[in-house]
């Protein structure tokens, strides 16, 4: 369907400002000269047990807008770098 | 013509991976969650893009809170219907869906949607509720999408029936969601096609695709995989395959809908991603087809009878369950055990831990009480 520049400008203004702010989103340390990730041994079902049995922190308000039934495992580590979250301004 | 639609989320991000294909003219409809925006103020490009497209006619309006199988109308539910009711009157919308199942009872008043048992008074309170949606948006088609999360074998066969059950009016509508049958079909080891053969594909005017991911429940002794519907990957070929053979069976199909969350598109390739996703859709809704044969579909499950106090009792006690985080592997014998619930003792008995512990955490990440903090 088309639809008007007037519009299109309006969203490409949006679109603009999240992938500004992905782009700070990332700040930290060069990938590139970081060490390796540590790997991580698969979980015990005991660590496990404890890890899934810690209740979760209720993150991401506007995710349970867009979608209250999503699984816990989609919602992003909370970091400072991603707070407020540049996509709604809600962190 | 079936459209190729999108739905959309009031982030900067979704307005990043959706423009190109917007300024390519490839959008033909848009679903929205009036819901979303109950008192808050959208973005401006969100606003204008909405209004655009429901002037054109080409916006359908998809309930993500409402809960329509609870037993008892809450006062959270009348209020979300006067805000509904104030919606349809500034937008215009084609259609109006929501979910199967219940979310809220009781003190519960925020949460995911869990699958309602195949009972009569299950049946009755999503009709009464349902009716009431109907009076909320003015006339509105209703439609009702299939769900993704089942706790039982039960469920996932029941789905079919319950949706011939609560979509007879010529106006009725359901909104087949194909990641969410494929969910069921790979959680509960049903042939896809024999799922979709139960479903009453007849009424079928919306379907929608999804990626998802897996999880890995503790209490499955033998550490399956559990698909869920968390709308944050990649569409899965399969998901695109039952496309092609759903739109073959659904005669009354009038758009097909991409659904992602913003939190999976937060990189430029995931966008990109997105797009294809989106490209793929198109491709396959035009691609010539022929009709084939669908394996037929199970037997429907018997229906039971609970009575609606009872059926608000269950609902608020397995609320109460998963939000305490109660143990999944014990959790649907303690509810069983109290005498309140026996209509439901043998339905639970074929509930499932590992389906359960998902509950649970779903539970644990939206799930709200009343008068708890947060």
């Amino acid at each position: 369907m088309k639809i008007s520049r007037t519009l299109l400008a309006t969203l490409a203004a949006a679109a603009t400002a999240a992938t500004a702010g992905a782009a700070e989103l990332f700040v930290g340390p060069d990938p590139a000269s970081s060490p390796a990730p540590t790997p991580v041994a698969t979980a015990t079902p005991v660590v496990a047990a404890t890890l899934s049995s810690t209740p979760v922190t209720r993150v991401a308000p506007w995710l349970y807008r867009a979608a209250p039934w999503i699984a816990p495992a989609a919602t992003p580590a909370p970091t400072p770098w991603r707070d407020p979250c540049p996509g709604c301004g809600m962190g | 013509m079936i459209h190729a639609a999108l739905s959309v989320m009031d982030a900067d991000v979704f307005a990043a991976a959706a423009t190109p294909l917007l300024e390519a003219e490839l959008v033909d409809a848009l679903v929205w969650s009036p819901d979303v925006g109950f008192g808050r103020t959208l973005p401006e490009w969100c606003d204008a893009l909405l209004d655009h497209y429901a002037g054109a006619g080409r916006l359908s309006a998809h309930g993500v809170g409402y809960s329509p199988f609870s037993a008892a109308l809450t006062a959270r539910q009348k209020a979300w219907l006067d805000q509904l009711a104030t919606e349809v009157t500034r937008r215009r919308y084609v259609r109006l869906s929501e979910h199967v199942g219940f979310s809220t009872a009781g003190p519960f008043v925020k949460g995911a949607p869990m699958p309602p048992p195949f009972c009569d008074a299950a049946i009755d309170a999503a009709r009464t509720n349902l009716a009431r949606l109907a009076d909320a948006s003015r006339g509105l088609a209703l439609g009702l999408e299939n769900l993704a999360l089942a706790f039982s074998p039960l469920d996932v066969d029941a789905q079919g029936p319950l949706l011939h059950e609560l979509t007879k009016a010529s106006s009725d509508f359901v909104v087949l969601d194909l990641h969410n049958l494929h969910c069921q079909a790979v959680n509960f080891g049903r042939d896809s096609l024999a799922l979709l053969a139960s479903y009453p594909l007849a009424r079928v005017k919306e379907i929608h695709v999804a990626g998802g991911r897996w999880s890995y429940p503790i209490t499955d002794p033998e550490r399956r995989a559990f698909r869920r519907d968390t709308h944050d990957g990649a569409v899965p070929d399969r998901v695109f395959a039952l496309l092609d053979v759903a739109l073959a069976h659904c005669p009354a199909v009038e758009m097909v809908v991409l659904e992602a969350l913003p939190v999976s598109l937060g990189s430029e390739p995931a966008r990109e991603r997105f797009r294809a996703d989106f490209r793929r859709m198109r491709e396959v809704i035009s691609a010539p087809r022929t009709v084939g044969l669908l394996p037929p579909a199970a037997d429907a499950p018997a229906r039971f009878a609970a009575n609606a106090n009872a059926l608000d009792a269950w609902q608020i006690a397995m609320l109460d369950r998963f939000h305490q985080g109660a143990d999944p592997a014990s959790l649907a014998a303690s509810v069983a055990a109290d005498p309140a619930h026996a209509a439901f003792a043998a339905y639970l008995r074929t509930t499932e831990p590992r389906a359960l512990e998902t509950a649970v955490e779903l539970a644990g990440t939206w799930g709200h009480r009343a008068g708890d903090p947060g």
